[in-house]
């Protein structure tokens, strides 16, 4: 990651943190990868249930990350049960299939422009969560098989 | 004395609402407190230019909840005098 991200991550991670523990979670930044970040978090409506989300940024502000459930922090990156059940979200494929995710744009070229378009103003890194959050709590559909 | 402090200090509310990825800074704003949200969120939307698109819904949150258009800021703020909403954009596309 260039050092521009770098310095940018650095100032909107704040506000992620507020944001994530008022809603009873946590943030901590990968040991060895400066991109990667690593949420906990859980549905509103089940609030004994955790998941860990492993987000990876390429460039920042400026494109959206790869978004993938583990089964721990720093944990699997490849186990369906460690996905919640969410419209949009693929625990088969290992991806989350709407536009706020690098795999998201991959599968959907189309979203590139438009209403779907990825954005890069204020601190896109907090809108991930405030998403991830917002499906959490109005979407959840229980714990994947 | 302090009933007459209470009632003053209660008839309006001091609004803030920030969202996340604005461009702008956050919006401050006083108000009545029979004022709904949903006015208060069409003042927001527009200070920080948030149209009407598609599969988007739009909404404010204060305490970590979504709230209703349809309560008032005296419902939301409770004993307090002052709000601090954000603004949400989600996606219900997927």
């Amino acid at each position: 990651m260039d050092r521009e991200s770098e310095l940018a991550l650095e100032e909107d991670e704040p506000a992620v943190v507020t944001f994530l523990v008022r809603n009873g979670g946590s943030l901590e930044r990968d040991k060895d990868n400066k991109a990667r970040y690593w949420l906990t978090m859980g549905p509103r409506s089940a609030s004994d249930e955790r998941y860990y989300v492993c987000v990876t940024w390429s460039r920042y502000p400026h494109s959206a990350p790869s978004v993938k459930f583990a089964d721990a922090v720093g944990g699997s990156l490849a186990v369906t049960k460690a996905w919640p059940v969410i419209t949009g979200y693929r625990p088969g494929n290992f991806d989350i299939c709407k536009p706020f995710t690098a795999e998201g744009y991959v599968a959907h070229s189309e979203w590139a422009s438009g209403p779907e378009a990825w954005p890069a103003t204020g601190n896109p890194f907090l809108w991930v969560a405030e998403t991830l959050q917002g499906d959490l709590d109005h979407r959840y559909g229980g714990r994947s098989a | 004395m302090s009933d007459e402090n209470e009632k003053q200090h209660g008839d309006v509310i001091k609004v803030t609402a920030t969202f996340s990825l604005g461009k702008k800074e956050a919006f401050h704003h006083p108000y009545q407190e029979a004022t709904t949200v949903g006015t208060v969120l069409t003042a927001v939307r527009t200070h920080f230019e948030a149209k009407d698109e598609p599969n988007v819904v739009w909404y404010l949150s204060a305490h970590e909840e979504r709230q209703d258009d349809a309560k008032t800021l005296k419902q939301v703020a409770g004993d307090e005098d002052e709000i601090a909403f954000r603004l949400v954009k989600e996606i219900t596309q997927g």
